[in-house]
């Protein structure tokens, strides 16, 4: 290859940039004058979105935690394994239950798709989240910046939007039953309920055009929303610069990078570049880890729209909304309160009047927003399942030890480990030192301990059904107000590590 | 942090990246294969509350039948030898295989009988998914022991019975190992092998021989290539006829049919088995040769050697489609039909392409 090729090819290599100041940039250097790092980001699409160079008071981790970046990041992930599952989940209530198998099962990598899918969804709230909180606190949202708060408050709307579509898609039921609740609060909107309700789940209930509108939303109409969402949201965030620390910018005023003094600067390529890759691949390798052992998405059984679960749990990030349906009627707390919410925290910019950024000078919207914070807080608490209704006292116990979703105290044990047998309080004792003796002691003690339970008698009944498969029971019985009662929970259990496929 | 520090951190963690998903890539298959039995596993757990809340009442709590006929029976679940279906669904003239014929069964009911129709479009209470894993449950009796009813050749003997013919045949296993200390054998004799290593052990010693000689024999002898010649159901046959190679003697007896049963039947086989969705009948070319007068033809395989097509060559292209694969066609055709047909069944086919001439 001739000397001019060769320079070329570094050339490209280097965005552009001659090999001479290339060779500074990897040394971090400063740019030679004129300045020669402009030009990638006038040429380069994807360089044109980073501004050249930042003011140095706004690059640091400690103030704005890069979390607009990681958003962005937790978005592209999302959107990287959601095309990848695409490939073989089936939007009907008659595949996709059996789709999620062919994710976990067959494809291959697809529980780590899943796990990373799941994963990188709550990581892309949290860091919205954690995006606007940083935004108040610092002030950064008042005039001129007060369109891109707006944006940014439609983003969250959004990423819960996104969240709560993929809810449903899974089917099974804790997505059937969570929806179900969560889209019964579109009929209690005032005039338009009804309309809007069908409009989104296509008929009376949570269906077959129910699940494929939620696809829709969720695969195409939200991330093309959030999408370009995102791309004013970061043209205003380059145009308007980020606002600076309170120190440097009392008032908050316009931060160009044309206002930058020449000594202030950080350059984008390559010194605030490794900075973010450095953030990211970090970030990537704990997601990573998290996603193969230790994060492991829930999947209950087939959704079952005849049955309804003993518990339904709303997800995380609605928890508040549903321990503030737990204070009564519905349209009000359940709409129209949550509406006036969101409102006020989209228009809080035009609210806020205050020019001042300094902590000190505004205490009133400081102290709102930790009252917001702690009401938001305890209405999460308050939804928590603990406060719901009870389950009644032998159904509650029978459930700790064979749940009708997900494993008990008795279901964890390894299947050699379950005895055949019909063991009773007042019968058939298990051979003393084996696990399963040690979980029987607790269940017997529990049963004879039971204050609301009298006469209570327990049995662990446990038979073979078929090759592979054991059938497990729980069977309780006591008086209640004079009379028998009875509880009884079973399960099936097959031995997958033995049995073939 | 300085400039390279950063940097180097930033390669340590995506180097940690890269070694995570690598660790995740070796782990695959095996992952695979638990999550496939875990999850049907679970088809099958749900499958039986659901069988016993709704089936028990006419079928028995263990399938034996009251008002309605037993499901824990062979001629429901176990197709004799040369039958690509069991009995009862063959007699009511099903096309499909087994899971499709049950799942059709418990949807649709049975006119005239008490069976109703379990789907929710046929006003039951199931649904889709429901009905499905009710027809795991069902067909996890396959793998039950049932001594009270002769079973003409179970899938174990069907599968020792390829095993047999891959052992004597195509892997040439018994040109150098043999049972019950035969004279002049070359490898380690095999009777009871399994007793004494376990199919586990057989398994590896028969994918990496040197890993595990048995004393007194040298290494580099018995070829490391198998591993690569087996599929996943061809091993177990191997092993099921090394495990009990009595059984595979069972399957040998032949069924007395004339030249033409056997041909008007290898066509409906052939037609229930696919393979006319490669193979056409009238001449015309399409993804593999055609059937039109193949027998006894001189075909020229895509190493150059040249094969006449007669029984045995049909019968090894059959059931290793690759090993001598005529030139110019893909390499495409499934390695299963060893396991999906029965001896019988092949032969029945080779009968019915003599006949296209």
């Amino acid at each position: 290859m001739s000397r001019s090729r060769w320079s070329n090819w570094l050339q490209n290599l280097c965005a552009g940039l001659p090999w001479r100041e290339c060779k500074r940039m990897l040394a971090g250097e400063p740019p030679a004058r004129p300045n020669p790092r402009q030009r990638p980001h006038q040429e380069s699409f994807w360089l044109h979105i980073k501004p050249v160079y930042y003011h140095q008071a706004v690059t640091s981790l400690g103030y704005t935690w890069r979390l607009g970046l990681l958003s962005v990041y937790f978005f592209v992930v999302e959107l990287l394994t959601g095309l990848a599952l695409l490939a073989w989940y089936a939007p009907t209530p008659e595949r996709a239950y059996d789709s999620m198998g062919v994710i976990l099962a067959r494809a291959p990598m697809g529980e780590l798709l899943h796990a990373l899918h799941y994963l990188a969804a709550i990581g892309f709230i949290l860091s919205v989240l954690l995006h606007l909180i940083r935004t108040y606190i610092t002030a950064s949202y008042k005039a001129p910046r007060r369109f891109i708060w707006l944006t940014g408050v439609g983003l969250l709307l959004l990423t819960l939007g996104l969240a709560f579509t993929g809810y449903l898609l899974p089917w099974d039921q804790l997505a059937y039953w969570a929806v179900t609740i969560g889209i019964s609060l579109v009929r209690e909107i005032p005039l338009a309920g009804g309309w809007l309700y069908g409009l989104l789940a296509g008929g009376s209930q949570v269906a077959g055009p129910t699940l494929l509108r939620f696809y829709v939303l969720h695969i195409l109409l939200l991330p093309l929303a959030a999408g370009l969402l995102i791309a004013v949201h970061d043209y205003k965030v380059i145009r308007h610069g980020i606002s600076l620390p309170s120190s440097l910018e009392p008032r908050a005023h316009d931060a160009p990078q044309t206002t930058i003094p020449v000594d202030q600067r950080r350059y984008y390529l390559l010194d605030v570049a490794v900075d973010e890759l450095l953030f990211l691949s970090w970030i990537s390798l704990i997601v990573l880890a998290m996603a193969l052992f230790f994060v492991h998405p829930i999947l209950q059984s087939p959704a079952n729209p005849t049955h309804t679960p003993p518990e339904i749990a709303a997800p995380w990030y609605f928890l508040w909304l549903q321990g503030l349906l737990k204070l009564g009627d519905a349209t009000l707390f359940g709409v129209i309160l949550p509406g006036l919410f969101f409102l006020l925290l989209l228009l809080l910019p035009y609210l806020d009047r205050n020019p001042r950024r300094q902590a000190r000078s505004r205490p009133l919207a400081l102290g709102l927003g930790a009252l917001v914070a702690v009401a938001l807080l305890g209405l999460s608490l308050l939804g928590l399942p603990r406060f719901h209704a009870q389950l009644p006292p032998a159904q509650a116990l029978a459930q700790r030890y064979l749940p009708e979703e997900g494993v008990g105290k008795l279901d964890a044990l390894p299947w050699e480990a379950l005895p055949q047998g019909d063991f009773c309080t007042d019968g058939q004792q298990p051979p003393p030192g084996t696990p399963f003796a040690h979980v029987w002691d607790d269940f017997a003690r529990e049963i004879a301990g039971a204050a609301h339970l009298p006469n209570a008698r327990g049995c662990i009944l446990i038979q073979p059904a078929q090759p592979h498969l054991k059938r497990i029971q729980v069977y309780i019985t006591y008086e209640e107000a004079g009379d028998a009662a009875a509880v009884l929970t079973e399960t099936y259990r097959y031995n997958a590590a033995e049995a073939g496929p | 942090m300085s400039f390279t520090r950063r940097v180097l951190l930033g390669i340590l963690a995506t180097l940690g990246v890269l070694a995570l998903l690598g660790l995740a890539i070796a782990r695959e298959p095996q992952r695979l294969a638990r999550a496939q039995r875990a999850w049907h596993g679970q088809a099958i757990a749900r499958g039986a509350a659901i069988f016993h809340d709704a089936c028990t009442e006419c079928h028995g709590v263990h399938g034996e039948g009251l008002v309605g006929p037993a499901l824990n029976a062979d001629d429901l679940l176990v197709a004799e030898m040369g039958q690509a279906l069991p009995p009862r669904p063959r007699q009511r003239g099903w096309r499909g295989d087994l899971p499709a014929y049950l799942e059709a069964a418990i949807r649709n009911g049975r006119v005239g009988s008490k069976m109703p129709g379990w789907s929710q479009q046929a006003g039951g209470p199931l649904t889709d998914q429901q009905i499905r894993d009710v027809v795991a449950f069902i067909l996890n009796w396959r793998h039950a022991p049932r001594p009270d009813t002769p079973r003409p050749a179970s899938l174990h003997q069907r599968s020792a019975g390829l095993g047999s013919y891959l052992f004597h045949g195509p892997l040439g296993c018994a040109e150098c190992h043999a049972f019950d200390d035969a004279a002049g054998v070359i490898g380690p004799d095999l009777t009871g092998v399994i007793g004494r290593k376990g199919r586990e052990g057989v398994k590896n010693a028969i994918l990496n021989p040197n890993a595990d000689l048995a004393p007194g024999y040298a290494a580099n002898v018995m070829p490391e290539t198998f591993g690569y010649a087996l599929t996943e159901n061809q091993m177990r046959s191997l092993l099921d006829y090394l495990e009990h190679p009595q059984d595979a003697a069972l399957q040998v007896a032949p069924i007395e049919k004339s030249e033409k049963e056997l041909a008007l039947w290898g066509k409906t086989v052939a037609d229930s088995a696919g393979c006319f969705g490669c193979h056409t009948v009238d001449g015309t070319r399409s993804d593999g040769p055609t059937f039109l007068g193949l027998y006894g033809q001189t075909r020229t395989l895509d190493d150059g050697s040249a094969v006449v097509a007669n029984d045995d060559y049909l019968y090894e292209s059959i059931v290793t489609p690759s090993a001598k694969r005529v030139a110019g066609y893909p390499d495409i055709m499934d390695q299963d039909y060893a396991f999906r047909l029965s001896d019988e069944d092949i032969r029945a086919i080779i009968a019915y392409i003599k006949t296209l001439r």
